[in-house]
């Protein structure tokens, strides 16, 4: 019969009880993740650019500190030019002075006095055997060789960049040499000693005429970069002093800040440099000096500044390892950390409750398959028992109480039927869509299904005066589930005979295109509203909810559609001028495969 | 030191003292000089040996020692944390104690960085020193550059000629941070020598570099001392003071001239400045009682038998302490040639042989170390054996010519080679090189600390421990 005991089997709840929390745990996790991981990148990213905003500063900050330094240490040159000058202009030009010049004055390692044609007229060759005077007097032509080009500015303005041109063409020597104009020439100013044009008379004395300012030029030798201070005179010759190398060095190490917690503190704010050093690097990028905190050399310093020349091959540095205070991650840290536990706890109310819900949809769910199941059996034996007692009716003879019996066993059959159908459609509903069966493919002709069915609703049609129009044309044999289609037709029919029975008229349409069956089912009463036409496919979606519309459980279209797509086809509604109008669509299969036999016994 | 005051030296009416022989009046700097060949073999061009000698006078006692103008310079590395570092503030505040009101001092410490503990002040109150010096932790490298340079610099600010102006460096490790080679120290001890500033040099335990200390304490006019354990520290800073206050000569400079015929060769253990037939020598001071002398090594031409004729005019400028003026001195010595060898030995000045053999034993001595650094051990002993055989011939000629004053000094030499010779030997190499700097340096600068024997004997007390029997070996030697 229309019933089939196999489609429920032990029900199925419409969620998967495993399935769906997994996905809700999934969500959740999203949604407590996400909001953090935004968060968190956002925070990070405008903590970053906050410190490499707080970094330029520092470095900014650095940079104009070690200018300052650089500038007390060009003081230190400026103060040897000037007493360089001084000394060197007090008193009479002789080899005697010059000597005493080199003895006694802590800063002179080696003077010269070189004349116009670069003959050297002092130092004198030493005695061989004093290797480092004799090493030192071998290295000095040279250095006069490459000595500042005093004749070519003469006792013009003196210009610093026209110097560098004119060294560079001087190559010869395997030594590199540049020289570089001291930045102050107070000493001179000072001094007043007037600037003449190299073409006057010769001074006629020995007495020491300084012709111009003193440039510094730099040489490489011995342990590395060494300083020699020009003096032009007035006769055309130069007077050289080669600075004591570890001297000088001595003397800007002395120059520069000690690392005395007090003088740091007056440096600066205490914090930058409690894990900083500065350091002076020579030449050859070793530390010469440093202070300040006790850290690592950093391979990179944070922060360098040249200096000044003429000693503008070394450098100032400022190594920190962790020039910006670390603490600024904690509340970060912290705040995330409040707002995931906040998005957590939401989260898991939200989840608790879904999960109680859906526990209790599941149980109502299932109470309700199981009553279904329950109603089967009651049902079947009702039905069997009424028709047993219409062929025991049929045994007695005729009479009016014989009639008036059959008329109420068929009321009994056909209201057992439709509680029959009610409990089928229960089942489909509540059945686990996961788990749904395949058609059972018979070998029917459509025109016959369609038959039986409105035969079952022949009585209540009569009963609404319903004229029922047929226009089948599906009357071969095909392969498809007669059960399902028999299901969906008894649905819609029953629809038209609740909703659209002032009609009066209804027609049933069937007819087979491209091994599709199509059954279309028209009525012509209110009809469905177009805008409605996806939501009267919903579970318990009801046109009218007032107590007066007709009694329905709101399941019937869902059912029939779901019906349609378990057997690969479509149930619509399509638009027609007056009343509501259902079309199926289902594919159809060759019977060729099919004996009409041994379907029929299996599915009675 | 400039040219002004070379010309108010000039001005200054000074004692123009003409003598041969020396010259030593109550408060004033005797002026020496011989010649260890006074006769010399004609027709032959040779090798001669001058020595020149500065005598301190005695210390008045009716008048105050001159104020030191000292820094401090401590090691605060991390190589001194413990013993090490305890002893040396004890030291330091046992010499902070003994100073006067009127004396200044400035505390520095370097590893890293330099740290000027005390800046340069009058000792007056002494005790915030001594609270301040107690407070110092060791950690970190070795900046000794900078800590040479920032206490020179701490010097300068009271740099006066009537002072004693001194750094006093005190190190147990390798300089590690900014230049560390013994050829700057050194260059920058000869500068600050320059202004008047002398550094003795303290190489406390194994791990400090013997060579950038003796050179640095050497071409400074200050003393280097080997302090093996930090126990001896406190005595060692007590010898270093007692130099310090006894300090009657400063900015001292000799200027000596070979006459023509004579070529200046050089000033044995001295890097001196020679020039043409001019020698120069500065030397930071001079210390009470001390008689402080210099080779030179002279080469003479051939010469006519019985000529005689200058050899060398010495001048030597200085600060008296005492009486606070600036003095000067001069000597010269006159070589005379004859064709008889038995002639010149008679004529041999033994006392000035004596220390020549000395000075030139110490600079075989010297190179004796450098070849056990090349790992020529046997040379390195043959040298040795052969100074030995040299100082003890030396003395036994001056025995023979009744010149008893240098016996003792000939036979601590011989004993200091003999023990040297055992050092050589020995495994622990870099503990008995510093011994053998030690006293190469003390050789050198001869310095009354060593003079009076308390350093001089711990050497050899080192140095002889591991013979079996020194007064055996010494009389064998002899």
């Amino acid at each position: 019969m229309a019933l089939k005991p196999s489609t429920g089997g032990k029900a199925k709840s419409l969620f998967n009880p495993s399935l769906m929390p997994r996905r809700l745990l999934l969500a959740l996790i999203v949604i407590v993740a996400a909001p953090l991981v935004l968060l968190g990148w956002l925070s990070a990213s405008t903590y970053q650019q906050q410190q490499q905003e707080t970094r330029k500063q520092l470095n900014r900050f650095f940079k104009t500190r070690l200018a300052e330094i650089d500038r007390s240490l060009a003081d230190v040159f400026d103060e040897y030019a000037r007493d360089l000058t001084e000394q060197l202009s007090e008193n009479s030009l002789t080899l005697t002075n010059l000597q005493t010049l080199d003895r006694q004055h802590p800063i002179v390692r080696q003077s010269i006095w070189v004349d116009p044609n670069d003959m050297q007229l002092y130092p004198p060759k030493p005695s061989a055997r004093l290797s480092d005077k004799f090493v030192l007097f071998a290295a000095l032509p040279g250095i006069t060789s490459s000595r500042p080009d005093f004749a070519q500015f003469g006792g013009e303005s003196t210009g610093a960049s026209k110097n560098e041109p004119a060294l560079a063409k001087k190559p010869s020597s395997s030594s590199r040499s540049l020289a570089a104009r001291p930045r102050s020439t107070r000493g001179k100013s000072r001094r007043g000693v007037p600037i003449r044009s190299h073409s006057l008379e010769k001074a006629e004395s020995k007495q020491v005429d300084v012709a111009g300012s003193g440039r510094w030029q730099v040489w490489y030798m011995d342990e590395g970069l060494q300083l020699i201070y020009w003096l032009p005179l007035q006769d055309g010759s130069s007077l050289g002093v080669l600075l004591e190398r570890a001297r000088w060095v001595a003397d800007l190490t002395a120059a520069l800040p000690d690392s005395s917690p007090l003088s740091l503190s007056l440096k600066s704010d205490e914090s930058m440099t409690s894990t900083g050093f500065t350091a002076i690097a020579d030449e050859s990028e070793k530390i010469v000096y440093r202070w300040g905190a006790d850290g690592e050399c950093l391979a990179t310093p944070l922060v360098t500044h040249t200096l000044s020349p003429p000693l503008n091959s070394w450098r100032l540095e400022y190594h920190n390892a962790h020039p910006l205070p670390e603490s600024s991650h904690a509340p970060l840290i912290a705040s995330l950390a409040g707002i995931g536990v906040v998005l957590l706890g939401l989260g898991t109310y939200v989840f608790t409750g879904v999960q109680r819900q859906m526990r209790a949809a599941r149980s109502r769910v299932s109470f309700a398959s199981q009553v279904s199941h329950e109603l089967r059996t009651p049902l079947t034996n009702i039905r069997l028992y009424a028709e047993l007692a219409e062929s025991d009716l049929a045994k007695l003879p005729a009479s009016d109480a014989r009639a008036s019996i059959e008329e109420r066993l068929g009321v009994i059959d056909t209201e057992s039927r439709r509680l029959g159908r009610l409990v089928s459609g229960v089942l489909e509903m509540v059945r686990d869509r996961g788990k749904q069966q395949g058609p059972r493919i018979d070998s029917v002709a459509p025109d016959d299904v369609i038959d039986k069915a409105l035969l079952q609703f022949a009585p209540s049609f009569a009963n609404l005066n319903l004229q029922v129009n047929r226009d089948l044309h599906a009357s071969e044999i095909v392969g498809l589930d007669s059960d399902i289609l028999e299901m969906i037709l008894v649905n819609l029919l029953s629809n038209v005979g609740k909703y659209a029975s002032q009609g009066e008229q209804m027609d049933v349409a069937s007819r087979i295109d491209n091994s599709r069956l199509i059954v279309r089912v028209t009525d012509q009463g209110p009809g469905i509203p177009w805008s409605k036409r996806k939501t009267v496919f919903r579970p318990f979606a009801r046109l009218d909810e007032s107590i007066h519309a007709p009694s329905g459980t709101g399941i019937g279209l869902t059912i029939a559609r779901r019906l349609a797509r378990r057997h690969g086809g479509e149930l619509k509604m399509i638009s027609i001028p007056k009343g509501a109008s259902f079309e199926l669509k289902i594919p159809i299969q060759q019977p060729a495969s099919f004996s009409r036999d041994d379907n029929d016994g299996k599915s009675r | 030191m400039s040219f002004k005051k070379v010309a108010l030296i000039a001005l200054t009416v000074a004692c123009f003292l003409t003598i041969e022989s020396s010259t030593s009046y109550a408060d004033q700097v005797g002026l020496k000089v011989g010649v260890a060949n006074p006769m010399m073999l004609a027709g032959k061009k040779d090798t001669n040996y001058i020595r020149v000698t500065l005598s301190g006078f005695e210390l008045p006692e009716t008048k105050d020692r001159p104020p030191v103008n000292v820094a401090i310079v401590i090691d605060t590395s991390g190589s001194m944390n413990g013993k090490k570092i305890a002893q040396a503030r004890k030291a330091a505040v046992a010499a902070v104690k003994r100073l006067r009101d009127d004396d200044i001092v400035s505390v520095l410490l370097y590893s890293n960085s330099v740290r000027v503990l005390v800046p340069s002040t009058k000792a007056t109150d002494r005790n915030s020193i001594i609270k301040k010096i107690q407070s110092v932790k060791a950690k970190g490298g070795t900046a000794l550059f900078a800590g040479v340079s920032k206490g020179a610099a701490e010097v300068r600010k009271f740099l006066a000629e009537d002072y004693v102006n001194r750094v006093i460096l005190l190190s147990d490790g390798r300089a590690n941070v900014g230049p560390q080679t013994p050829r700057e120290l050194e260059r920058l001890g000869m500068s600050l020598l320059k202004e008047g500033i002398s550094v003795s040099t303290l190489g406390l335990g194994l791990g400090y570099n013997e060579d950038l200390m003796t050179r640095l304490a050497s071409a400074a006019s200050g003393n280097h001392i080997f302090v093996e354990q930090a126990d001896n520290l406190i005595a060692v800073f007590n010898d270093e003071f007692n130099d310090l206050m006894s300090v009657v000569a400063g900015d001292i400079g000799i200027k000596a001239r070979v006459a023509d015929g004579v070529r200046p060769v050089r000033v044995i253990g001295t890097t001196a400045d020679i020039s043409g037939q001019e020698i120069y020598i500065p030397l930071a001071q001079l210390y009470a009682s001390q008689e402080r002398y210099f080779v030179l090594e002279v080469e003479v031409d051939a010469n006519k038998t019985g000529t005689e004729k200058p050899l060398i005019h010495v001048e030597a400028v200085y600060q008296n302490m005492i009486s606070e003026t600036h003095e000067k001195l001069a000597a010269s010595i006159n070589l005379k040639f004859s064709d008889s060898t038995a002639e010149v030995e008679k004529n041999r000045d033994y006392e000035t042989y004596a220390y020549c053999t000395v000075q030139l034993a110490n600079e075989r001595n010297e190179l004796a170390t450098a070849l056990r650094d090349a790992g020529q051990i046997d040379e390195a002993r043959k040298l040795l054996r052969f100074n030995i055989e040299e100082l003890t011939q030396c003395a036994s000629s001056c025995q023979e010519n009744l010149v008893t004053d240098v016996l003792p000094e000939l036979e601590l030499n011989v004993r200091i080679n003999g023990s040297h010779s055992e050092l050589i030997e020995q495994n622990d190499w870099n503990r008995n090189r510093k011994i053998m700097r030690e006293s190469q340096s003390e050789v050198k600068s001869q310095s009354p600390s060593s003079r009076s024997g308390s350093i001089l004997q711990s050497i050899l007390g080192r140095g002889s421990r591991s013979l079996k029997s020194p007064e055996a070996k010494s009389s064998q030697v002899r």
